[in-house]
């Protein structure tokens, strides 16, 4: 493993039930999902307070342009 | 020297996959809270841009004028802000304070690495065919 544990969970995990959502990620394992980045920030800091998570968007179904 | 990063492979429906050029990134504002995140590589972006729910998580500074900004999606609003980043892989360690434009409304938009202030730090190599991306600093 890494030295990004956070990183390598995303790289490695299928995502798919999470498509057009925001992901918080700690210590391999994804601790919050939702569309409002401060709502699943806020849950997740108050499972771990004080830790460094890792948030990420999975995409939406289908080709994405921006 | 070089840092690599694979390319994510999402799984999509009937077969398909989605592989973007995707990296994990520090970011630094004004609270005491950094947070990492994955931002999208975007060639095709003038300037870095992040969602307004994650300006607001780091408390950047938000005062500025708002203006419209042009993207195959059609025109937003954005404000125009900065934020430190740190790019961190085995010995390589980067720090860079960037411009950005917070999109503001609905965080529907991942974070894109543009060309203004994150391009001029690297040569950026795309390798579609073995599914990595890499970033070499410019001295």
């Amino acid at each position: 493993m890494a030295d990004n544990v956070n990183y390598e969970t995303y790289l490695h995990a299928n995502l798919e039930s999470y498509r057009g959502k925001w992901i918080v990620i700690f210590d391999k394992n994804i601790i919050a999902v939702g569309k409002d980045i401060k709502k699943i920030l806020d849950e997740a800091s108050k499972k771990h307070p004080n830790k460094k998570f890792m948030l990420a968007k999975v995409p939406e179904e289908g080709t994405m342009l921006y | 020297m070089s840092i690599s990063y694979k390319y994510k492979i999402q799984p999509m429906k009937k077969g398909a996959q989605i592989k973007t050029p995707s990296i994990p990134i520090t970011l630094k504002g004004n609270n005491n809270t950094p947070i990492e995140v994955i931002a999208l590589i975007d060639s095709g972006a003038d300037i870095s841009v992040i969602p307004e729910g994650i300006a607001k998580f780091l408390n950047l500074n938000l005062d500025g004028k708002k203006e419209k900004a042009n993207g195959i999606g059609g025109q937003i609003s954005v404000i125009n802000s900065s934020v430190n980043v740190n790019i961190r892989k085995n010995h390589e360690n980067y720090d860079l304070n960037i411009p950005v434009q917070v999109i503001l409304g609905p965080d529907e938009i991942p974070p894109l690495l543009g060309r203004r202030g994150f391009f001029d730090e690297f040569v950026i190599s795309f390798d579609n065919k073995n599914e990595k991306v890499t970033l070499k600093k410019v001295n």
